[in-house]
């Protein structure tokens, strides 16, 4: 460990040849008067004013001046404390404790604590609002606490041996032997034993730390009796006695006062004064600090906490200088600024020695802008900026160095957060970047060095890359798919998918992803970038057009770009819209439009065919039984012509082959009611009469003037073919007569028949048509005979009630104004009893009464 | 034999706001749920010990504000963290849209070195909301599927489904980590038995 020299302290020597021998000191002040008390092998104490003076270089003279001398005991002041806030001293001689009253300062009034006699040494906790004592009493410890005016016996423990030294603060007391320390809880009274060679004293550094002194040096350790801190303090020589006075240990040997600022556990450091201040044994360290040997004393003066500042900034101890500053309790004019102004020295001494991490958190602390810190990685500024910037050193091959990389991605991605105050950098004016382009596109760089494989995931959320100097890189680096991604999150999908175009190396899979992902919004690059890739694997490519989309794309600009670059996937996209489950499309147009791509593939198809071997012959095969793919779409078409709803039957049949796809055909037909068409297809062209039948059940309603008569229609069709060349077909003519005679009307149907029909082939039509109107007309007779029964009971009960009697009396009332009636008032009698005037009859509202 | 060192694992667990992170790391820790909201401000950890094979295992698990306004984290916070939890709310789409960004983000934040290959876990949560449902097991399986393999678990903090079985196997991905870095584990490792010392070993 490097050891730094500082200038913290000056001292002043008040006495140098003291009348008598000193053996401690101490000071009190009072209603704003400083006293400094000594203590003496002679036994006396003596009282001295202190006057503080402060010279032209604004140093502090001290000077003093004898006030009074207590003769207190005939053997030697050993120890003595003051507690200001009580104005009491505490004198251990001859071994007694005594305390006294400051304020009369009187000898004979002094209390001897008597549990204490034969004390050999004792140690104070004092902090404010609290006060205990501890005496080492031969093998014993004696505990006193304070009610404010006196101390009182508290507890006592046992010791194994006489205790050399001890200290005391809060709940914990130590006890120095010779080759052990106890550590007491006085809680709970649990003693943690330590050992401890060379052990000469420990000291309280705070609550629950201490300093083990041990030769010339000291340990940190804390109440559990455990090292905590990696480091110690070495001192010049071996400390005969110590105190801490923050930030400072000071340290009295035997040749000098040594002044160490207690170093910072994260960066243990010696910085140290030396004081040539001869044989000295006691300090006081209070408010000020003395120091005294047997004949001298000497006040040392701590410089200002600015000084020590400057001396540390020059030594380039700057995270000292940090320290001092902040935890000074001083009220330092321009700290901010001040700590601002070290930090960033520290950062950038920080930096030139590849501390890069420590560096980082002191640049990010001291507010230094993005561009500063990013100019000391050559190479990551655009160079128009870079030359603006001087940098005050250079690392050898930094913008490499896998140290220091990590440090300003860290940095960069903290900025990004807006985590990370700064001060804007003057230099961005007029240079084509805003502080976020700087930021993203220097992270950009810095992934490109050192973790490509975050690029992606950097591109994918929200970036403010500018955008040549990204394209610049990526392009140099030739991180082609990273480049893509890069136009892709900044919308440029024009220079994207030229790109994939052209990398040979990319499949043309890669662009149909990439469009599959653009919506309605950029059906203009969808058109333009779909057509090589509809020529090169069309199959693929219909994905483009298919897949889900939150902003879907309209027919009307993909039907024409289809039909143009890759005629073959029509037929597939129109199933796909007009099929979808979730929103099928209705436009009567596309539903043409597919019956047309169908029609036009199977005629395709057809016209194949006469190279075959086998001659087809239209109709021979029912319609989806071919083989291969006609049989397929023409499966389709007519699945697709019987339940789509939206296509315009009337516009189709000039499109259809009169002498061909005969199933087809007759559906249309169906679909615009010329039913006796269609029919006559089954039956003359198609031959299939299960199907004409079929055709009828599923048409036939009785109660439709246009379906009442497809039965008929279908004998007609059967009986009278149009064409001239077909005969009739009387058998299943007769069939249908027999099975459907309710549907068909019978005298229409017999003057179909033809005149030469053999009269026993009607026997079982004309049967079955008179069974059925015989019972029909017995029916019919049973319900007239039923009605009139009915009508009858009626008549009866009306008459019934017409002979009933009503007797007019004075109690009977009008239920409708509740008056009774008079004289020959008309009335009318109801059924049940009651009677009404007769002049509510024309009154609407009572209306219901009469009824 | 080298003794094995204590392992502590951290875990991130991110997602929207409201899709139940703090819940499932109640649920997990506490075995308690609350139906009461609360956002997370900033982030609060729960340890768990637990055994993945035969290893004592730490696992420190980081709950993080959902809502933007209270995620004070830096890059340090992300940085050393053994595996991220993922969560959406199977019930509100939006929550499994944003895991893409969740995922970057944390990639981003993370820096890992090997980013395809750090461990995430996806948890569907609320799933004891059926009838609500808007994201498919399928839709959620095919993510993961795509993101290199990420663990799917369909949880219920409430009903204390899966909940379990997510957190362990998100120990075992997390501590797969961890051993990596130490030292790469070759595929094919062939463990023979040390043979015993005779008990008499007097000569």
């Amino acid at each position: 460990m490097n050891k730094v020299d500082m200038n913290a302290f000056v001292s002043q020597n008040l006495f140098d040849k003291f009348p008598q021998r000193i053996e401690c000191i101490e000071q009190w002040e009072y209603k704003g008067k400083k006293h400094l008390f000594i203590g003496t092998t002679e036994g006396h104490v003596l009282v001295y004013d202190v006057i503080e003076k402060e010279n032209q270089h604004g140093n502090i003279q001290v000077s003093v001046i004898i006030r009074d001398t207590k003769l207190v005991s005939k053997k030697p002041i050993t120890q003595m404390s003051i507690f200001d806030d009580y104005n009491k001293l505490l004198v251990l001689t001859d071994g007694d404790l005594k305390v006294y009253d400051l304020i009369q300062f009187d000898v004979t009034t002094g209390i001897t604590l008597m549990k204490a006699k034969g004390c050999s040494t004792y140690a104070v906790s004092y902090q404010p609002g609290s006060l205990s004592l501890v005496a080492a009493v031969k093998k014993k410890l004696v505990l006193y606490g304070w009610d404010g005016s006196d101390f009182y016996e508290l507890k006592e423990f046992n010791m194994p041996d006489i205790a050399k030294h001890i200290d005391y603060r809060g709940n914990f007391i130590i006890v120095c032997f010779k080759k052990v320390y106890n550590i007491i809880n006085t809680q709970d009274g649990s003693v943690i034993n330590v050992d401890a060679d060379k052990l000469t004293f420990t000291t309280f550094l705070q609550e629950n730390e201490f300093l083990m002194v041990k030769g010339s040096m000291s340990f940190f350790i804390n109440t559990a009796g455990n090292p905590v801190r990696r480091h110690s303090i070495t001192w010049q020589d071996a400390p005969s006695s110590m105190s801490i006075y923050q930030p400072f240990a000071i340290s009295i040997e035997p040749r000098l006062v040594e002044v160490q600022i207690l170093p910072d556990p994260n960066d243990p450091k010696t910085i140290s004064q030396s004081l040539f201040l001869p044989a000295c044994k006691s300090i006081s360290a209070k408010r000020d600090i003395y120091v005294s040997s047997a004949t001298s004393i000497w006040r040392l003066q701590p410089l200002p906490i600015l000084d020590l500042v400057d001396q540390m900034v020059t030594k380039q101890e700057y995270e000292t200088a940090i320290n001092l500053l902040q935890t000074s309790k001083d009220i330092i004019p321009g700290i901010k600024e001040r700590l601002i102004k070290i930090k960033t020295s520290a950062a950038y001494h920080l930096f030139s020695k590849e501390q890069f991490q420590a560096a980082m958190g002191y640049f990010i602390s001291a507010q230094v802008d993005p561009l500063k810190i990013i100019s000391l990685y050559p190479g990551l500024l655009p160079a128009h900026l870079q030359d603006k910037l001087s940098t005050p050193f250079n690392i050898r091959d930094i913008e490499n160095n896998p140290r220091a990389l990590p440090e300003l991605e860290h940095y960069l991605v903290e900025f990004r957060k807006n985590k990370i105050e700064y001060s804007s950098p003057p230099e961005l004016l007029n240079s084509g970047y805003t502080l976020q382009e700087l930021v993203d596109t220097t992270l950009l760089k810095v992934y490109i060095k050192h973790k490509a494989s975050l690029i992606p995931h950097f591109f994918h959320l929200k970036n403010h890359c500018h955008i040549e100097e990204s394209e610049r890189v990526l392009l140099e680096e030739k991180k082609l798919t990273e480049l893509i991604l890069f136009y892709k999150s900044k919308d440029l999908h024009r220079k994207a998918l030229t790109l994939l175009a052209k990398s040979s190396n990319i499949s043309p899979n890669d662009t149909i992803s990439y469009l599959s992902q653009l919506g309605e919004k950029h059906i203009g690059i969808i058109l333009e970038h779909s057509k090589w890739v509809l020529q090169k694997c069309p199959e693929d490519a219909l994905k483009i057009f298919t897949v889900d989309r939150k902003d879907p794309l309209s027919p009307d600009d993909v039907i024409p770009h289809l039909k143009q670059c890759a005629p073959s996937l029509l037929r597939p996209y129109l199933e796909h819209i007009i099929n979808d489950p979730i929103s099928p499309n209705k436009n009567p147009e596309y539903h043409n439009q597919l019956v047309f791509e169908y029609l036009g593939s199977i005629l395709e198809l057809i016209k194949q065919t006469p190279n075959s071997a086998i001659v087809r012959e239209p109709g021979l095969i029912p319609a989806g039984k071919e083989s291969g793919e006609l049989g397929e779409l023409r499966t389709k078409i007519i699945q697709f012509l019987e339940n789509s709803k939206y296509y315009l039957p009337e516009k189709m049949l000039s499109r259809f082959p009169s002498n061909d796809l005969y199933e087809e055909r007759a559906i249309l037909l169906s679909k615009i009611g010329r039913h006796e068409q269609a029919l006559a297809i089954y039956a003359h062209k198609l031959k299939n009469f299960a199907m004409a039948e079929e055709y009828c059940d599923r048409h036939y309603n009785k109660d439709s003037e246009e379906s009442r008569d497809v039965y008929l229609s279908l004998l007609n069709v059967y009986l009278k073919p149009t064409d001239a060349n077909t005969s009739p077909l009387l058998d299943p003519a007769l069939k249908l007569l027999n099975k459907h005679y309710r549907s068909i009307n019978t005298p229409k149907a017999l003057s179909l028949l033809p005149l030469n029909t053999p009269i026993d082939q009607l026997y079982p039509f004309f049967e079955s048509v008179i069974r059925d109107n015989t019972k029909t007309k017995r029916d019919n007779q049973i319900v007239k005979n039923l009605f009139k029964s009915e009508n009858f009971k009626i008549k009866d009960e009306l008459s019934q009630l017409k002979t009933g009697v009503i007797k007019i009396t004075e109690d009977l009332t009008c239920p409708i104004c509740n008056k009774i009636f008079l004289g020959t008032q008309a009335f009318v009698a109801r059924p049940d009893g009651t009677a009404l005037h007769y002049h509510h009859k024309n009154d609407k509202q009572h209306q219901s009464w009469f009824e | 034999m080298a003794t094995k060192k204590k392992v502590l694992l951290k875990v991130i667990i991110l997602g929207d706001s409201g899709v139940g992170k703090t819940s499932l790391m109640n649920q997990y820790v506490n075995k308690k749920f609350s139906n009461q909201y609360k956002a997370t401000i900033g982030a609060d950890f729960l340890t768990k010990e637990l055994m993945v094979d035969d290893r004592v295992v730490t696992m420190q698990i980081w709950d993080t504000a959902g809502q933007e306004r209270f995620q004070s984290l830096g890059v340090a916070f992300y940085r050393g963290a053994d595996c991220c939890v993922l969560c959406y709310d199977v019930n509100v789409a939006k929550t499994f849209e944003n895991l893409d960004s969740w995922r970057d983000e944390f990639l981003i934040q993370a820096g890992p070195r090997d980013p395809d290959n750090f461990p995430f876990v996806v948890l569907g949560n609320k799933i004891d909301l059926e009838n609500q449902r808007v994201v498919s097991q399928k839709r959620a399986a095919s993510w993961c599927q795509s993101k290199g393999n990420i663990p799917y678990f369909e949880t219920s903090a409430k009903e204390a489904i899966n909940v379990e079985q997510a957190f362990q196997t998100i120990a075992r991905n997390a501590i797969k980590l961890e051993d990596g870095l130490v030292f790469p584990i070759p595929t094919n490792i062939q463990v023979i038995p040390e043979p015993q010392p005779a008990k008499s070993g007097c000569c």
